[in-house]
Formats: structure tokens, C-alpha cells, sequence
């Protein structure tokens, strides 16, 4: 038909326009596409760019597609409204409609479109692009492209990790790498820096001790001066960080420890001595008249036994807040003095107390463990404003000493223990005295039988107390099984005792 | 229509219109748009009603219509004592040959083809709505017995809107009937010229015959084949919703302005009178400006403003440009320096 063929020229100008708006949306949607799923993977630390594009080209080109089907896509009914907004006061919208028509007046009326169609230009059918839509595009463009500048994670962890950073000191990602780095050397070392004053400030220690783990930070930023590779000055900044940590750990072991001991009534001037001790030796004496007044107390005490349950006890508890730092200098010496004092119940050779007239050589050794282990505590503010290298290699040195000394002198007593042990045996087998009698002490348990008992069985203070109690409990009920000769009394202080150890 | 319609047909059409409007102007100085509306009313077969103070040409423009269309033409003074009868007739008693006494019909005024109901709302209710019928079914009944009226037969009233003591506004009922109102408005200086020197000459009117019966019949039938679009119809059916606040697509400035919109005699006769239009403007098809153009005329009487609106100053007109500016945003002519008021006001979208 004429009239149709009228209309096919901005036809496809109209197709050319939707094929547009089509992109536009298609490039809304994959720009918006990209942003989203670039933000969903740098949350999931798994930013892949290639992962956003083709997720984004999919569903751009699928949006694309279906909005120039169902919604742009002209029809010579829409062509016809498009043309009349040139001027045509509907007389292309009626000519289409009534095509069909054969009257003289709809054919007049078609002739009348037609003539008034000659006379526009083609070219007056201007695009008509919407607005919002390209400000929309340009905005989600602008979004999407800066997704792209977004810190990839993981690459980040890995140059930290090539460059010997540590992780929970966060290193901006261009640290390492020099063709994208826009930081200097200095603003590195500044950002290292103030991450160590973070993490000094976020600890659960008190001011004062804060303040001298500063000093120890603004001293380490006066030696890094004097090193020449950023290398050297990362890795110096790195053993600081694990020195300041581990300052920071005991201090906060030390205060458990001290409120943990204060809630016994025999030990609360031990907790509190050790909560206030410093490298002060007035405030350390402190803690060696707590043990000696502790040590008096037991020793006119009336219920002994009962007491040094109840330190046992004590001691126990103030052990197991630290469960990780177990191999600390103070726990090692609060361990050992309680091991004294229980005389080792990790072995299975002797499950008695200890007795009254060791307590003078058991407490003093405590005594000295636990100054020494609290003298390396970083409240030496002396050492630590030193040269913070030097102050970290002396720390590790001093633990790791008091450590082996507390070991060493571990080692000894249990073996005089043992020898003790020993000679009871060979009396009381002498003398078939199984009763306990009223001074208790005198007459201790019989020991085990050498075939009864693995004769390999280590006793280093480090073993896991569960992972031998059961095992040792089991054993020791099948020795009481089989003696059926041992005395009631002494029967029921073995059981005491194994109930006493029970993990509750 | 028995014949087919020919390109003869419409050359006459628009001939004949041309004619009418040159011929009214020798009558009728400036005016243009009431004279426009007036001769599309009687084309399409709607009455019209004139609202003007007096003294600005309604009278002589419907004397001049009924000269210009060859048509018989009676003037009905509405006063307060003006009874149906005197409208519609009555039967009186006569004598015959033989002289026996027998009633007889005697036709009033309406039994003419143009009615001028002068001072419309002068007359009481009871005599107004003696016009009703023969507006809406062009029948007369008196005494239980129906009577048909001439065809063509329009009712071209005139109101003046100033002095309303002594009067009675017409019925919705009876305004509804009127397919426009048309406003009159004073002339402005150049017109006013014109008329006193025209009226110097002589005060009878002078225009030809340039239309009879037959030929506004065939003028009408000729405009009812018009094609209408759907798109077009669906805007004036949306143009006449738009008015009614309770509807369910209300425009805005109807739910705020109006406590009753159009009735469907307004959708009809925005079809009929946009059909005439598009013809006068040598269009062989109903345009969206055809129907904005007459939304004023066939709307204004048939909406009825709020408290809100008339507090606001608010007219039906502006409610109108509201309601089409609503339906179709940038009809309104930001060159004109009322609309632009009333933009600043709020009271027109941009």
C-alpha cells in the first residue's frame, strides 16, 4: 500500500531510534550488572573483573534484547503517532487505523495525509533519546568503571605475604609494587607505624603500660631512621610488632592471673601483689611476703590438708586462664609451684601431698620463679625506652630462660620426689603400716608397683592433664581392685584425692 | 445519508461555511469565537447557550443566524410571569363552520427551527423546563399529545451573568441540554469602532441567506462520516472522566476544584462538534486540537466548581486548562501571558 510505504521511511528511522535505546538499556543493565557483582566479590575477597563482564555482557545483552522486543520496538501504529507530532493533527494515525476502509471519505481523508506528509522532512523526526536514561548510563558507567579501582584482596594478601608483612598489620597494596605505587617510602613506614600505635591502642591494657609500648613505637621509629632498605625497616617494624604483642599478652596473662588468685581468700594478697607488681623491687617484695604469709598460714594451720586443696585449688584456676600462654613465664612458675605442691599429680608415682617441712624449700623457690617471671614483664620502662631490637632479643632470651630454669628445677624436685618416693616404699613394705594415722603426712599411700606403672611415662609439666588423668584414674581404681589389703582410711584418701583432680 | 458522499459535497461544505461566516460578519463586528462555535453548534444540531452582560451583541448575533440560515426564527422574552404555555402553546376553544365549539392547538413560539430564549434565567423553573423536551427529544407535548418539531431546531439562549436578582439559574438538567456556552465578552476598542459606525447606518440587520434547511441537514451529515481515531476517541472519553472527581481516573485539578464533573452528553458532543470543527479546518479527520479547543465550550457549563475553587478565585475554565494540560502536558501556550500568571501561580504545569 502507498500509504504504508509513506510510513516506512520513519519506520526505520524509528527502528534505528529503539535499536538505541535498546543499547542504552543494555549498557544500564551490564554497567549495573558490573558494579553489583564486582562489590558482591570484593566482599567475598574473590574480585575476578572478567567474572563482572561477562555476567554483565550476558544480561546487558538479554535486557537489551527483550526491551527492544517488548517495549521499543515500532509498529507502523506507533510510527503513525510519531509522525502526527510533526504536525499532522492525527491524520496518520487515522489513515493507518482506517486502511481498510473504502469510503470516499476515508480515502479522501488518506489522500489529504499523504499530501500533508509530502511536505514534512524525513529529517524533521528528530531522535527523541530520554534524559534520565543517558544520565542514568553515565552515572552507572562512572560507577562500574571505578568498581574497578576497587583493592583487590586477595592480590593484596599475597604481596603482603612476598613482602614479609605481617597480616594483621594492614599494608596498603601498592606497597610492594613499585610501577603502581603512588606511595613514598616514608608515608609506608608512617602507615606501618601508626598501625603498631592501633594496635596499642586497641588492647585491653591500662594506660600507663600503654604508654610505654608507645615509647617502645617512638623508639623504633627513631632506629628505623638509621636503616637504608625498606626491607630491612619492614622487617625490623615486624619483630617489633610481635615483640609489642607478646608484651601486651603477658601483661594481660599477668592481670587474669592476679584477679583470678585475688578470689581465694588464702591467695588474695598473692593476686594482689602480682595485679600491682612492676620491675619495682618494693613492689615485688610484695609478692614474696604474700607467699611467705601464705606459707605461715599453712603451716599453723589446723586443716593443712584442707588448705593446700584450696591453694592447689587456686593455683589451678589462675593456671587455666591462660590456656595458650601456658608456656609463659608466670604460668611456667605458678605451674611448677603448684606441681610442688601437689607433688606432680601428672605422675603416676605420687599421689600424696606435699608436707609441711618442704613447704619452707618449695615456697622459696616459688617465690623466685614468680619475681623473675614478673621482673620480665615490659614494666621495666627502663629497658623497654632501649634499643627496642636489642630490648625484643633480651625479652625472648629472659622467658625462654626463666622458662627453662622453672623446667630445670621442675626436673630436680620431682626426681628428689622420687627418691623420697622410694624410701617410703621400701619402709612401708618393711613394716606392712598401711594405716594412715592422724598426722596424715607420716604415712603416705602406698606407691604403685614398678610393673603397674610406665616406667616411660614423661613428666614435663606440659603434658595435657586430660589426656593422662582418665587413663591414670582407671589404672589406679584396678590397683585398688586388686590390693583388696589396703586399708579403708587409706582407700578413701586415694579416692579423695582422685575426685579432688577430677576436671569439674 | 441515501447518496454517496463525493468531493462535490465537501467543496460545499466548506463553501457553505465560508459563506455563513462572511454573512454573519456584516451583522455581527469581531466576536469571532462565539459566532465559530455558535454556527458549529448548529451544524452538529446542538443549542447554545450565550452568557454575556448586555449590550454585547447576543441578540442581534442570534437574529443574524436566523436570517443567514433561512430558517423560521422566533424570540421568546423570559420574564418571571412567562408561563410553559406561552412557550409551548395551548389548546383553545374555537368555533367550527357549523359553529360547535371544539378545542384547538394554537403552537407557541418553539414551533419554529431557532428559538431565541432571551434572558433565559429570568423565567420561573416551571417555565424553563418547559424547554427540555423540545431540546433533547425536539418534541412538544401539550395536553398529553406529543408534537413533533421542525428539523433543524436549536434553542440559542441568551444570560446575563451580572444581575442576578429576579432570576432563576437554570437546572443542571436544563444546562446539560445545551451543547455549548458560549462566553460574550465586550468588544475591544477597533471592534467597538466598527460597531458604532455600522450601527450608524442602520440597526437592521443585513445579511443574506446563505444556508436553508436542507442544506445544514445535509452540512450535518456530511460531518457525522468524519473518521474518528481510536486514539482521539479514547482522549475525549478520558478528557470527559477526567472531570468527574469520583471517577476512576479523576485529573487532579478535578478531585481539588470540582464537586461534579461531565455527563456523557459531554462526550457526545465533544465527538459531534470536533467532527464539524475538523471539516471547517479542511481536515478530513478529528484531531486532538479539535477536542481541546472545544472542551471549553462544551465542559465550562457542565462541570460545577467547589468551595475550594471559588475561594481560590479558581474559574471552570482554568479547571479545564488543568485538566487537558494534566492529559496532555504542553498544550498549554507558554507565550501567553495569562497562562504564565498561572504557571507562577501553580495553577498550570509547565
Amino acid at each position: 500500500m502507498p500509504e504504508k510505504e509513506k510510513l516506512t521511511k520513519y519506520l526505520k528511522k524509528l527502528k534505528i531510534e529503539a535499536i538505541i535505546k535498546s543499547v542504552i538499556f543494555g549498557l544500564i543493565a551490564f554497567f549495573a550488572v558490573v558494579l553489583l557483582s564486582s562489590l558482591i566479590l570484593f566482599i567475598a575477597h574473590t574480585k575476578n573483573i572478567l567474572i563482572s563482564i561477562i555476567l554483565g555482557t550476558i544480561v546487558g545483552i538479554v535486557s537489551g534484547i527483550l526491551i527492544f522486543r517488548f517495549k521499543y520496538k515500532p509498529t507502523i501504529l506507533m510510527t503513525a503517532r510519531r509522525v502526527d507530532s510533526l504536525g499532522l493533527d492525527e491524520r496518520a494515525i487515522t489513515m493507518v487505523e482506517f486502511l481498510d476502509k473504502e469510503e470516499f471519505i476515508y480515502k479522501k481523508q488518506r489522500e489529504d495525509t499523504i499530501e500533508k506528509l509530502d511536505t514534512i522532512s524525513e529529517k524533521s523526526l528528530k531522535m527523541r533519546l530520554s534524559k534520565p536514561a543517558l544520565i542514568i548510563l553515565g552515572v552507572a558507567m562512572i560507577l562500574a568503571l571505578s568498581s574497578f579501582a576497587l583493592p583487590n584482596l586477595s592480590s593484596e594478601t599475597s604481596s603482603s605475604n612476598n613482602a614479609s608483612v605481617p597480616s594483621s598489620v594492614e599494608v596498603p597494596p601498592s606497597q610492594t609494587d613499585d610501577s603502581t605505587s603512588e606511595l613514598t617510602e616514608e608515608e609506608i613506614i608512617q602507615q606501618l607505624l601508626e598501625k603498631l600505635r592501633e594496635l596499642i591502642e586497641k588492647s585491653a591494657v591500662d594506660r600507663e603500660f600503654k604508654d610505654q609500648l608507645y615509647a617502645v613505637v617512638d623508639k623504633l621509629e627513631v632506629d628505623l631512621k638509621s636503616l637504608s632498605t625498606l626491607e630491612e625497616k619492614i622487617n625490623l617494624i615486624e619483630t617489633t610488632r610481635e615483640e609489642i604483642q607478646k608484651m601486651i599478652e603477658e601483661e594481660l596473662l599477668r592481670l587474669s592471673v592476679g584477679r583470678c588468685l585475688k578470689q581465694y581468700d588464702i591467695t588474695r594478697e598473692l593476686g594482689s601483689a602480682i595485679l600491682a607488681a612492676t620491675a619495682d623491687e618494693s613492689k615485688l617484695e610484695q609478692v614474696a611476703i604474700a607467699l611467705e604469709n601464705i606459707k605461715t598460714k599453712l603451716k599453723i594451720s589446723e586443716n593443712y590438708e584442707e588448705d593446700l586443696e584450696t591453694l592447689i585449688e587456686a593455683l589451678n584456676e589462675a593456671i587455666n586462664t591462660a590456656t595458650k600462654e601456658e608456656n609463659e613465664a608466670l604460668i611456667q612458675a605458678l605451674s611448677n609451684f603448684r606441681d610442688q605442691l601437689v607433688a606432680s599429680p601428672q605422675s603416676k608415682k605420687h599421689i600424696r601431698k606435699l608436707e609441711k617441712e618442704d613447704l619452707d624449700i618449695v615456697f622459696e623457690d616459688a617465690s623466685n620463679e614468680i619475681q623473675d617471671a614478673l621482673k620480665k614483664s615490659p614494666d621495666d620502662t627502663e629497658e623497654k625506652q632501649g634499643d627496642a631490637s636489642q630490648d625484643t632479643e633480651d625479652l625472648g632470651k629472659d622467658l625462654d630462660d626463666a622458662l627453662q630454669d622453672a623446667q630445670d628445677k621442675l626436673t630436680d624436685l620431682n626426681q628428689k620426689k622420687d627418691d623420697d618416693g622410694n624410701e617410703d616404699d621400701d619402709n612401708n613394705e618393711d613394716s606392712g603400716n598401711t594405716s594412715g594415722g592422724e598426722d596424715g603426712g607420716d604415712n603416705p599411700p602406698p606407691k604403685f608397683d614398678e610393673g603397674d606403672i610406665d616406667s616411660d611415662t614423661v613428666i614435663d609439666g606440659n603434658t595435657p592433664y586430660l589426656d593422662v588423668f582418665d587413663s591414670s584414674r582407671e589404672e589406679i581404681e584396678e590397683y585398688l581392685a586388686e590390693h583388696e589389703d589396703l586399708p579403708e582410711d587409706v582407700r578413701k584418701a586415694i579416692e579423695a584425692y582422685l575426685e579432688m583432680l577430677k576436671v569439674k | 445519508m441515501t447518496k454517496e458522499l463525493n468531493e462535490k459535497d465537501l467543496e460545499n461544505f466548506k463553501k457553505k461555511c465560508d459563506n455563513i461566516f462572511s454573512q454573519i460578519e456584516r451583522d455581527v463586528v469581531g466576536q469571532k469565537e462565539v459566532v465559530y462555535g455558535t454556527v458549529i453548534a448548529m451544524i452538529a444540531g446542538g443549542n447554545v447557550l450565550l452568557e454575556g452582560v448586555p449590550g454585547v451583541g447576543k441578540t442581534r448575533l442570534v437574529r443574524s443566524l436566523g436570517r443567514v440560515f433561512d430558517l423560521p426564527f422566533a424570540r421568546i422574552q423570559f420574564t418571571p410571569d412567562l408561563m410553559p404555555a406561552d412557550v409551548t402553546g395551548t389548546n383553545i376553544i374555537v368555533k367550527d363552520d357549523q359553529g360547535n365549539s371544539k378545542f384547538s392547538f394554537q403552537p407557541g413560539p418553539i414551533f419554529s427551527s431557532i428559538i431565541l430564549a432571551d434572558e433565559i434565567n429570568r423565567a420561573t423553573p416551571k417555565t424553563q423546563s418547559s424547554l427540555l423536551e423540545a431540546m433533547q427529544e425536539h418534541t412538544v407535548t401539550v395536553m398529553g399529545v406529543s408534537r413533533k418539531l421542525d428539523d433543524p431546531f436549536f434553542v440559542l439562549a441568551t444570560q446575563n451573568p451580572i444581575e442576578q436578582d429576579g432570576t432563576y439559574p437554570l437546572p443542571e438538567a436544563q444546562m446539560d441540554r445545551f451543547m455549548f456556552k458560549l462566553i460574550v465578552t465586550y468588544p475591544n476598542k477597533t471592534e467597538l469602532k466598527d460597531i458604532v459606525n455600522m450601527t450608524q447606518k442602520t440597526m437592521e440587520e443585513t445579511a443574506e441567506v446563505a444556508c436553508n434547511a436542507k442544506e445544514l441537514l445535509e452540512m450535518r451529515e456530511i460531518a457525522k462520516t468524519i473518521p474518528v481515531a481510536n486514539d482521539v476517541l479514547d482522549y475525549a472519553m478520558d478528557l470527559v472522566i477526567a472531570t468527574q472527581p469520583e471517577s476512576e481516573k479523576p485529573a487532579k485539578a478535578s478531585v481539588k476544584y470540582l464537586r461534579f464533573g461531565a455527563s456523557p452528553r459531554a462526550g457526545q458532543a465533544l465527538i459531534t462538534a470536533a467532527k464539524v470543527r475538523a471539516l471547517m479546518c479542511g481536515r478530513f479527520n478529528v484531531s486532538y486540537d479539535d477536542l481541546n479547543t472545544l472542551a471549553y465550550p462544551i465542559l465550562r457549563h457542565r462541570i460545577k466548581l467547589n468551595f475550594e475553587a471559588i475561594t481560590e478565585h479558581i474559574t471552570t475554565d482554568d479547571v479545564i486548562k488543568m485538566i487537558i494540560q494534566e492529559l496532555n502536558p504542553g498544550s498549554v501556550d507558554t507565550n501567553n501571558e495569562e497562562d504564565n500568571k498561572k504557571i507562577k501561580k501553580g495553577l498550570f504545569r509547565k
